[in-house]
């Protein structure tokens, strides 16, 4: 493909890949082979409304996530990018952590600005801080905690304090493990020498950057909202089919309830607005609140949802260290909490 | 057809193909939010998300046909952007059987968390019962098992859908309703036991109103809300988009 049909600005077509090719017909086929062929009509229906209401949560979101990107892909140089970062790694880390209390996303919107602010230059490991920590470390969590919990504020502090800790962590070790972005994202994700729609002799008008920014922001939910769709199926079918009884039965072994909230969180995918609620609704069952905690930390950096929408970010070699961190991080820090209460 | 015009009129189908994809979503929030039907799904008060979303489809809808001559690029790729533009219809294929259908006996079996749970007091709002309440008004089953413990020995009005299980105690039944904070995915059941002499009469997922007197009991250190039904009756299936009882956010 000749670099005079690729648009100015837009990441290069990447050749097509046969293994994501077959991924996704795969899924089409099962998907609507399902829907047409279920054999049990409740849990046909059970599922769709899980489905369905998870994408109808998660889409304008996203939706706006992707126009985010487009206009800081349009219209945020990436000079201004490098010059209001710190200039200290581990700074720019700590403090992209906290960048949720001012702009918070959900874990649906913070991919495509993710996805964005990457190729704008900022490092590896403040963009991972940031993905983590911003659906948990914001004022609309912080609310529905406090609500679902009563205003106990340790609770709701806790939460806060272990989702910042765990994600600049986790940031700070990607950095370090990639060598500052190294083979860790997809083609296209890396920073291009140029900014958007800065080429050729006449500047852009508004109009015209707007456009172009609406465009981006087109192509990019295009792209990045399959990985939503087949996520949000999985999670479906696994909320329809996983039941919720046997977690009662952990209520008094600490380590493996942690466990449990941790598979179940995976499983659900609920929003970080709400899933405050269903993890409370687990103390009348008498799980340790150490159980709890895993849920609200784990749910919003880590369920099949966004594994699926992280193959739109990183590479497999990437999305395996992550995942092994996230995962590894929340338990000790659970367990350390289990035994601290 | 040279390469040049290969190239453009592939740009043009890449861009329609996008431009369908958005406007298929857009009249797709405007059917739901259209009588409601979103409630089926999502808490009422969201809206605001599905009317953001009808825009920013039309808006990048838009902006996708007019960017045909820039889509070259991805005219290259379009077997990956026909694969996009797929899956991001499956979804809808599934809004047919989820539209005609509610949460029934499956998932109320799959979410209970054993027994007739009286919901952790501090994870629902407080619900709107009067503390003079008299009996006289039917209540949701969520203010009901919210404020048991002052509707002891009174009379309650009701109404929900009958779960029948084999480890119940002989004449009772459970009465459910699902409660939402944001979307269907978080619904968690609510329930009580009802007593009754009309047990013949009813069987799973069938929606009852029953009027009774409210007992509070621990059984085996768990605490069961029980209606000793005076009356029962079959309702009409209430509409999908009623089908919830929500929980606000804040």
């Amino acid at each position: 493909m000749s670099s005079a049909n690729n648009p100015p600005g837009s990441p290069p077509a990447p050749p097509t890949n046969t293994a994501a090719v077959a991924t996704q017909t795969a899924f089409l086929v099962v998907a609507v082979g399902y829907v047409l062929l279920a054999p049990n009509r409740a849990q046909l229906q059970t599922v769709s409304i899980m489905f369905v209401s998870i994408v109808l949560e998660a889409i304008p979101f996203m939706l706006l996530g992707a126009l985010v990107g487009g206009f800081i892909e349009v219209f945020v140089p990436r000079k201004w990018v490098a010059r209001a970062l710190p200039k200290r790694r581990w700074l720019m880390v700590l403090a992209a952590g906290l960048l949720g209390i001012l702009f918070p996303v959900c874990e649906c919107a913070v991919i495509p600005v993710v996805r964005r602010l990457l190729r704008k230059g900022v490092p590896l490991g403040a963009a991972v801080a940031y993905l983590l920590a911003a659906p948990i470390v914001n004022p609309v969590v912080t609310l529905s905690t406090a609500t679902a919990y009563s205003f106990a504020w340790p609770v709701v502090l806790g939460r806060m304090a272990f989702g910042y800790a765990i994600a600049v962590t986790i940031g700070l070790a990607m950095e370090q493990i990639f060598r500052r972005g190294e083979g860790a994202l997809v083609p296209g994700i890396e920073a291009p020498e140029e900014d958007c729609c800065t080429h050729g002799a006449t500047p852009a008008t508004l109009r015209t950057k707007i456009g172009a920014a609406l465009g981006h922001a087109a192509d990019e939910f295009l792209d990045i909202g399959r990985y939503l769709v087949m996520g949000a199926f999985l999670a479906g079918l696994l909320q329809t089919i996983v039941p919720r009884q046997g977690f009662t039965l952990l209520a008094d072994t600490p380590f493996l309830a942690i466990l449990a909230m941790m598979g179940l969180a995976v499983v659900l995918n609920l929003c970080s607005e709400s899933d405050a609620f269903v993890a409370a609704s687990f103390r009348g069952a008498g799980l340790p609140l150490s159980a709890q905690m895993a849920f609200m930390v784990l749910g919003p950096m880590f369920d099949i949802k966004l594994l699926a929408m992280y193959h739109g970010v990183f590479r497999r070699k990437a999305i395996l260290v992550l995942t092994g961190l996230i995962l590894s991080l929340v338990f000790m820090a659970m367990m350390l909490f289990e035994v601290l209460l | 057809m040279t390469q040049e015009a290969h190239t453009h009129t592939g740009g043009i189908g890449t861009a329609a193909l996008t431009a369908l994809v958005y406007a298929t979503w857009a009249c797709v929030f405007a059917w739901l939010l259209d009588a409601g039907r979103y409630t089926a799904f999502l808490q009422p008060s969201l809206w605001p998300l599905l009317v953001g979303g009808l825009l920013l489809c039309v808006a990048l809808g838009s902006a996708a046909l007019r960017q045909r001559d820039l889509t070259a690029a991805h005219a290259a790729d379009s077997t990956q952007r026909w694969l996009s533009a797929l899956i991001l219809l499956v979804p809808l294929a599934y809004l047919v059987p989820a539209s005609n259908a509610d949460l029934g006996s499956y998932a109320f079996g799959k979410r209970d968390l054993g027994g007739s749970i009286v919901p952790q007091a501090s994870s629902l709002q407080t619900p709107t019962t009067p503390p003079d309440f008299d009996g006289s008004e039917p209540v949701s089953l969520l203010d009901l098992v919210y404020s048991a413990a002052s509707l002891e020995g009174k009379t309650v009005h009701t109404e929900g859908k009958v779960f029948l299980t084999e480890d119940v105690r002989e004449g009772h039944f459970q009465l459910y309703r699902f409660v939402v904070v944001c979307c269907a995915a978080d619904a968690q059941p609510v329930s009580v036991l009802v007593k009754t002499a009309d047990l013949d009469k009813v069987k799973d997922d069938t929606w009852v109103q029953t009027r009774g007197t409210l007992r509070n009991v621990n059984q085996d250190g768990q605490d069961l809300v029980i209606v000793d039904a005076t009356r029962l009756r079959t309702i009409d299936m209430p509409p999908p988009r009623d089908q919830f009882l929500f929980q606000p956010l804040w």
